[in-house]
């Protein structure tokens, strides 16, 4: 733990090898037809939000999750990317498979409603806490270079008072 | 009105490997390892079994899909099996499968048996093995297990007021707790004691979890032979009577409807209510001697005793320095070691647990031997916290 700048820098660019373990070995596979058919939910962070009961979610949903509700197919879309979150809860992973251990990630709660769990950007892990203020980032998730894609995707961001 | 199962069905033979890093015997040679005890435990004959449910949760690492492995390696005469996979409740389903075929009348003796080969990946914590589907890349995030158990103990922390030191010292207590059980059980992975101050001080693998809060990755099978209950006294006189077996799974309420507080399993709570309805059991804190939960990190066992009803809600911390859950204390919790000390190859969990319960309530347990159990718990938790699969079985005599 706790590169400098300088060299998280050659490792992002890969300009350094970095030990990841075999458990970082998966190869990525990227599925065109996937990202076609759902880029708005997956390029967007468009979720869904409930015209019966105001339910927003995350993913995508046609069947509300709100046990009182379950209206179908009543949604209409709601993006997510521009709405502010606080920190759920949160973890800083050692496990998992990364260029800048520890992996940190955690669960969203968007002002407005809705939950996602998100992967965590341009924080120190130490300063993370339960109930952080968030907004969201598009930054590169992972890169396929056998099909030349870069994926990528929404993290959150916490801001620093 | 659906009438249970309760006292349908008996227990009249179980197997169950040396769990741990197997690297000598194949995949097969756990299975045929697990069943040739059960047969012997239960006295019948291969041609007595007349249905098998196969339980394994990641065959592309190991032995493949489908049911065939099963009818091959153990050469079962051209009967019915049915391979079942549902996360880490994978061997609970198994033996749900094999217990409901003999309650429905269609068969009088059945066979449930599951398995998981996971050290020949030949890297630490469970494999990836793939399975999540072409879009989870898409749009999800880097969790692994452990992250997404500690979590749960964030939230914990979080919620009950308790500080990063207090929380992990609860969490400690239950390891080291489970560590004390394991070293008397031969069959276990781990067979060390460790103190509290060792569980504290070990690295870090997910914040707050470290390396003793998570149970060991291990090779291993357990069986069950069942029978119909009016049929068992002809087989043996100290048969284990099956009182309920529910699986309860998430509705997605948890993180999509967001109402969900993080700190406890919504169906760990709901398959114990339908468990103890099905059992007839009224209070459990009172009624069910011991129990062998998920404990697959020391949060997960912490905050299944609350949803068990085992202890109040915020009070486990209460009960476990009390040591309520040690095999001396009122309710004793993974007398065998637990997840902690005998690893988690998924597929035979569920009737690893069961094992020791069945060898308990007949006073066969060895070392380990509580005084006179009544009532024996097993439950399994597949996924995560926030969506996941929750088994609850109980037996008693
Ligand atoms: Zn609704």
């Amino acid at each position: 733990m706790g590169l400098g700048s300088y060299e998280k820098y050659l490792a992002f660019r890969k300009l350094m090898p970095c030990e990841i373990g075999i458990r970082g070995e998966e190869t990525i596979f990227t599925s065109f037809s996937i990202i076609s058919r759902e880029n708005r939910e997956i390029y967007g962070m468009v979720g869904t939000k409930c015209k019966k009961c105001g339910t927003p979610s995350w993913p995508v949903q046609r069947i509300c999750p709100n046990p009182d509700c379950g209206a179908v197919d009543q949604m209409e879309p709601y993006k997510f990317s521009d709405k502010l979150g606080d920190i759920f809860t949160y973890t800083s992973d050692f496990l998992a498979p990364s260029i800048d251990p520890p992996a940190s990630y955690g669960f969203i709660d968007f002002k407005g409603g809705g939950r996602a769990g998100l992967d965590f950007t341009d924080c120190d892990p130490n300063t993370i806490k339960v109930g952080m203020p968030v907004e969201l980032a598009f930054r590169i998730k992972a890169a396929d270079e056998k099909r030349a894609a870069i994926n990528y995707g929404w993290k959150a961001m916490p801001i620093v008072a | 009105m659906a009438e249970g199962i309760k006292d349908k069905v008996a227990i009249i033979g179980m197997g169950c490997t040396k769990f741990g890093e197997r690297f000598d015997a194949s995949p097969q040679d756990l299975m045929v390892e697990a069943f040739v005890e059960c047969l012997a435990d239960s006295g019948l004959e291969k041609k007595d079994i007349q249905a098998a449910w196969w339980g394994v949760h990641m065959p592309d690492i190991s032995v493949g899909r489908g049911a065939t492995i099963l009818g091959t390696t153990l050469k079962l005469p051209f009967i019915p099996i049915t391979r079942v996979e549902n996360f880490c409740a994978t061997g609970s389903e198994a033996l749900r499968g094999a217990v409901y075929g003999v309650a429905s009348g269609a068969y009088d003796i059945c066979l449930a048996l599951g398995m998981e080969k996971l050290k020949d990946t030949g890297y630490g914590g469970l494999p990836l093995a793939g399975g999540m589907g072409y879009k989870m890349p898409l749009n999800s995030f880097n969790l692994t297990a452990p992250g997404g158990f500690a979590m749960m103990a964030t939230k914990y922390f979080s919620k009950y007021n308790l500080n990063p030191q207090d929380g992990k010292m609860m969490l400690a207590k239950v390891s080291a707790k489970s560590h004390r059980n394991g070293a008397l059980n031969p069959k276990a992975h781990l067979r060390k004691e460790v103190t509290v101050e060792q569980v504290m001080n070990a690295p870090v693998i997910a914040w707050p979890l470290g390396l003793f809060d998570c149970c060991g990755v291990s090779d291993g099978s357990a069986a069950a032979i069942v029978c119909r209950a009016d049929m068992v006294k002809k087989f043996r006189p100290d048969p284990v009577f099956v009182k309920s077996i529910q699986i309860s799974v998430s509705s997605g309420e948890e993180m999509l409807y967001a109402k969900w507080d993080g700190a406890h399993v919504e169906p760990s709570y709901r398959a114990g209510i339908m468990a103890y309805k099905e059992a007839g059991i009224k209070n459990p804190r009172e009624e069910v001697s011991m129990a062998e939960v998920h404990d697959c990190f020391s949060i997960t066992e912490a905050v299944t005793m609350e949803d068990l009803q085992f202890s109040a809600r915020g009070k486990v911390k209460d009960d476990i320095d009390a040591g309520r859950f040690n095999y001396d204390g009122a309710q004793p919790i993974q007398i065998d070691g637990g997840l902690k000390c005998f690893g988690h190859p998924i597929g035979a969990s569920g009737l690893r647990m069961m094992y020791e319960m069945y060898k308990q309530l007949q006073g066969k347990a060895d070392k380990r031997q509580l005084k006179d159990p009544k009532v024996g718990l097993t439950h399994n938790m597949g996924g995560f916290p926030s969506m996941c699969v929750v088994s609850v079985c109980i037996v008693g005599k």
